[in-house]
């Protein structure tokens, strides 16, 4: 059966065809998961005896070596006594899933557990769960951190921070990147998201939500993003009209092949980025080849896999590469990058002809555009600095474009300074016959089906006069009730002698 | 008899979202965003145009619908969770409609929650049918809309080292996927981000796209000098024309100061009952694990800088949107006269926004749109609304020109997607690219024969390959909220797609696991991985 066929089926009828083909923790199951778990039986049934088992995977991760361990003979069993092999496989994930309860790599291999876990007859909460309530922590209202920090475009924190490390004489930076060459590994992902900027809120205590002991992935191989992809290779990309980003990648074996080649040359080397720069008319596949008008070095630390480099000249074309300088100074190559241009940054000396106009209509024009241009030359060179500077002012404003998905994960909080709130709500609940008809403020309420019912009010300040009345179905009846309530509130507000200081 | 207008106003919408569909969870936080804009957004707009249609006001504009969203509005599943979410919703309005009974601030508020999630629910399910991309289809086929695509999965052009297979990856496979869903083909794209970098028009001219949105500066600072400045579209080399974003009238509604969204008549974005009521009351609105989070009821007015919020007044709103309404309009009049007399030429004013400010952080911004554009139609002569399309089509002899590399990001170039946070991400789409380029271009070369399996393996590793492009994981490491979901998600298609690699390359693929991950990330039914081929 396919897909599509199960997913024209309404739920009963899938819960119906689960519940025949005995698939465990069926009732917990979305729509979606009964179709996923009827589908898998169907595969694993279909595979033949001799199919390579799913478990046999290369590279299975400790948890999984367990899940292996349950299913081999679970697989062996299916072709003899024909049980369904899905249930055992089921079952020892989900032992292995608990034995490794805890170490899910973040919210990816948290989620692709989902479906095996279904299967296996429990609910999906666990390390997504757990990845959720992180991120929601987070973001959670009402810390001193403030709004201004969250708002769109105005993560002062986050840039701030940001440009720090784009210094590349910081020693800070460089160890930054020496922490964390290739992204966050999975285990700091677990350990709370190192990536999160130092702007981030405190995390103040959510209500504990409970939760379910989160397995690892746990059908499949386990997968792992590779860090590195075993290749001298080198990256260079402009970020902007100064600053470079280069990455490379160094397979260790060149490294100890050019040793062995330098012998003696290799006491005192050290690593170098060095730097091509090319005059800006030149056509890139040219800069990719050559080693241009101009160069220079930058020492690396050891261990270095990416560099921001302060390039600053905008509209010029460079390259980098990678590499070793001996004692003798001769710069020996690992790996050569890409030609980049970077932006232009200033308003074109170049016109043409045809479309050419007066200086003073350009001055005019651009002044629209570049804020006031009282008096002043008008040459390209003003004109570019004050269009620049204008629109310096508004990226540095704050809001001016590219919100994207940041902005359906705003969190809310409350401006700075200490802040306390209180609301009162009443709650009126009552029962009569379940035929009865009532009304409370002359407003009929329904009733649930054993004759109880419940109001609730936002209580405003002052007096309220409740008067519920109760009517029996045959009308002979009548009973009211009036509780009267009152609201009166105050508040004070005083600043304590400082605390400790 | 109108007169012929003295310059043109192109409003475009960029409406986007990351693909996000779990499947594998019964409900899933991230899905809210879809949902939330969904109700905020999309469905009033296109009340917005419905009611300016009914009326027979003239308007025009553009809106981009990105592959993604596109994507997710007309799947079943997200589109069943749609219903149930709107539901929920509709239900906890009418227990507020209850609460709130004693607290006139407030019950008419309540009220009108009501109504606008049940038109909500009715405009989703019994006038579209489920799928909002037919509402969109609509508008355009009656000639008032014109739709544009973006990037297959919305990723950031300039940092792809300039390969045009991998841009040519983005661009074909987002028009072959508009045509899926607009039954034609796309005459502009929404590049990225404005992500722009000379030789990506090449790319666009190929896929048959006529023009495309660039910053300010990405125009100012073209070569030769745009003799019109902004106010005319530049010629590419190959032919697509650039639009360049005017800076004033994004001031007016973008900026945090000055702009529109921030008086303090409008609705408070971060006052929601999520946050503010009781928690049992609230419990089972909230997902699973319990956590707050906005729930889209909000009663309060931005009312000053500090804490203190004074009750909303839905009137109030409405009488500050159409006064911003006109006073945009009259700033684009007198900015359209005083063009006109300097360029000697009719100039158009690009006007881009992201669709999701009107309505979901700026509540009233479908209110001053509608407002706008009745405005313009009856009030004044001075200017007409068009599209990017037909403006081209009046005005075909523009100056010939190269942009330079520019974005609508902060700072205006890279920095947003290229930063501390989020750099380790390249090392890996590039090597990712490299290989997809290459195993299109075996496939291409006949190496796969007519191996099903292998075929499938390499459509799934296109689709893979695209989530991870997505620039909005780079975005969200950068602004720092919800991070290890956008990690996570960068993780998860990068390796998936080392999986597909080597799995297609050793010819061992997994059916059952390829089974599972095209039923997870389902992006792109008719996905063509010859488009990367050498």
């Amino acid at each position: 059966m396919r897909r599509a066929e199960l997913e024209a089926k309404t739920k009963q009828e899938l819960l119906d065809l689960a519940r025949e083909m005995d698939l465990p923790g069926r009732s917990q199951l979305s729509k979606d998961g009964l179709i996923q778990a009827i589908l898998r039986r169907r595969a694993r049934q279909r595979r033949p005896a001799f199919g390579r088992p799913a478990a046999t995977r290369k590279t299975p991760a400790p948890s999984t070596a367990v899940a292996r361990a349950k299913k081999t003979p679970a697989a062996r069993a299916a072709g003899s006594t024909g049980r369904p092999v899905a249930d055992r496989v089921a079952e020892g994930k989900k032992k292995a899933a608990t034995r490794s309860a805890g170490t899910a790599r973040g919210a990816m291999g948290a989620r692709s557990v989902g479906a095996a876990k279904k299967a296996a007859g429990t609910r999906p909460a666990g390390a997504a769960r757990k990845a959720a309530a992180g991120r929601s922590a987070a973001t959670a209202k009402k810390t001193a951190a403030g709004r201004t920090a969250a708002a769109p475009g105005k993560a002062g924190g986050v840039r701030a921070a940001a440009s720090k490390m784009t210094r590349r004489d910081r020693p800070a930076a460089a160890a930054r990147r020496k922490r964390s060459p290739y992204g966050p590994s999975a285990k700091q992902l677990h350990g709370g998201a190192p990536m999160s900027p130092p702007s981030a809120p405190p995390r103040p205590a959510p209500a504990p939500a409970k939760r379910e002991e989160a397995p690892r992935r746990a059908w499949g191989a386990p997968l792992e993003m590779p860090e590195r992809y075993g290749r001298n290779h080198a990256a260079l990309m402009a970020r902007d009209p100064y600053w470079l980003f280069a990455y490379w990648e160094i397979d260790p074996r060149s490294v100890a092949e050019l040793e062995a080649r330098l012998k003696g040359e290799w006491p005192d080397h050290r690593w170098l980025l060095r730097v091509f720069t090319f005059p800006p008319e030149i056509e890139m596949q040219h800069a990719e080849e050559g080693n241009g008008e101009d160069r220079y070095d930058l020492e690396l630390p050891p261990g270095a896999v990416s560099w921001y480099v302060n390039a600053g000249r905008a509209d010029r074309v460079y390259r980098v590469a990678i590499g070793i300088v001996t004692r003798s100074g001769k710069f020996h190559a690992l790996a050569r990058s890409n030609a980049v241009r970077t932006p232009r940054d200033a308003i074109s000396p170049i016109t043409d002809e045809e479309w050419t106009r007066a200086p003073e209509s350009y001055r005019r024009l651009y002044a629209m555009i570049g804020e006031e241009l009282s008096g002043g030359g008008g040459s390209s060179a003003e004109l570019g600095l004050l269009l620049r500077e204008r629109l310096q002012a508004e990226w540095s404003s704050g809001q001016l474009g590219s919100m994207g998905s940041g902005a359906f994960a705003k969190p809310a909080v409350q401006g700075p300074g200490f802040w306390f709130v209180l609301d009162t709500e009443l709650i009126i609940y009552g029962a009569t016959e379940p035929d009865a008809r009532v009304t409370v403020q002359g407003r009929a309420v329904p009733l649930r089906p054993d004759g109880t019912f419940s109001l609730r009010f936002l209580l405003p300040e002052g007096t309220q006069v409740i008067d519920a009345t109760a009517l029996s179905a045959d009308g002979a009846f009548r009973k009211t009730i009036t509780p009267t309530v009152r609201r009166e509130t105050s508040s004070t507000e005083t600043i304590e002698e400082q605390v400790g200081s | 008899m109108k007169q012929e207008p003295k310059g043109f106003l192109a409003l475009v919408l960029h409406a986007h979202l990351p693909y996000v569909r779990h499947p594998e969870h019964e409900a899933f936080l991230e899905e809210d965003w879809l949902f939330e804009a969904i109700t905020e957004t999309y469905i009033p707009l296109i009340e917005v145009f419905s009611g300016l249609v009914r009326d027979g006001v003239p308007f025009r504009i553009t809106m981009s619908l990105t592959p993604p969203l596109a994507g997710m509005l007309s799947d079943p599943l997200l589109q069943e969770r749609y219903v149930r979410h709107i539901e929920k919703l509709i239900d906890l309005a009418e227990k507020e409609i209850e609460r709130t009974r004693w607290m006139p601030e407030f019950h008419p508020q309540a009220q009108r929650y009501l109504e606008m999630f049940r038109e909500a629910r009715r405009i989703f399910v019994e006038e579209y049918d489920r799928n909002l991309v037919a509402a969109f289809r609509r508008f355009q086929d009656l000639g008032v809309l014109e739709v544009i695509t973006c990037g297959a999965t919305h990723g950031f052009l300039p940092l792809m080292l300039g390969n045009r297979n991998l841009w040519r990856g983005q661009v074909a496979t987002a028009v072959r996927d508009y045509e899926r869903h607009f039954g034609r083909r796309p005459q502009g794209i929404w590049l990225p981000e404005c992500g722009y970098e000379p030789s990506v028009e090449e790319v666009l001219s190929e896929a048959g796209l006529r023009h495309f949105i660039i910053d300010t500066h990405g125009v100012m600072f073209a070569s030769p000098r745009p003799r019109y400045g902004v106010y005319a579209p530049l010629i590419t080399r190959s032919g697509v024309a650039a639009f360049g974003r005017d800076l004033d009238s994004s001031k007016q509604v973008w900026s945090a100061n000055e702009g529109y969204p921030g008086d303090y008549n409008y609705r408070e974005f971060y006052r929601d009952v999520g946050w503010d009521l009781e928690y049992e009351y609230v419990r089972p609105y909230l997902h699973g694990d319990g956590q707050r989070s906005n729930l889209g009821i909000k009663y309060y007015r931005i009312t000053g800088p500090g804490n203190h919020k004074a009750p909303y007044s839905f009137e109030r709103a409405t009488e500050t949107a159409a006064s911003h309404a006109g006073n945009f309009m009259f700033n684009r009049e007198k900015q359209v006269e005083h063009l006109q007399g300097l360029l000697q030429r009719q100039p158009i004013i690009v006007a881009p926004y992201d669709a999701e400010l009107f309505g979901h952080w700026w509540y009233e911004g479908p209110q001053f749109l509608d407002f706008l554009l009745r405005k313009i139609a009856h009030d004044q002569q001075t200017l007409a609304t068009t599209t990017l399309s037909e403006y081209l089509d009046r005005f075909p002899v523009n100056q010939i020109g190269t942009p330079t590399i520019s974005s609508w990001g902060y700072k205006g170039f890279a920095e947003v997607w290229l930063d501390g946070p989020n750099d380790w991400i390249y090392r890996h789409l590039h090597a990712a690219g490299e290989r997809m380029i290459a195993l299109a271009t075996a496939a291409k070369q006949g190496e796969f024969g007519s191996d099903g399996l292998r075929w499938r393996a390499l459509r799934q590793a296109a689709r893979e390959f695209l989530l991870a492009q997505s620039s909005d994981w780079a975005f969200i490491m950068k602004t720092g909220t919800m991070v290890p979901y956008a990690v996570a998600r960068t993780r998860e298609h990068i390796t998936n797609f080392t999986k597909l690699y080597e799995d297609i390359r050793a010819n061992t693929i997994d059916e059952w696991w390829l089974g599972e991950i095209e039923h997870k990330n389902n992006i792109f039914p008719e996905i063509d991985p010859l488009v990367w081929a050498e």
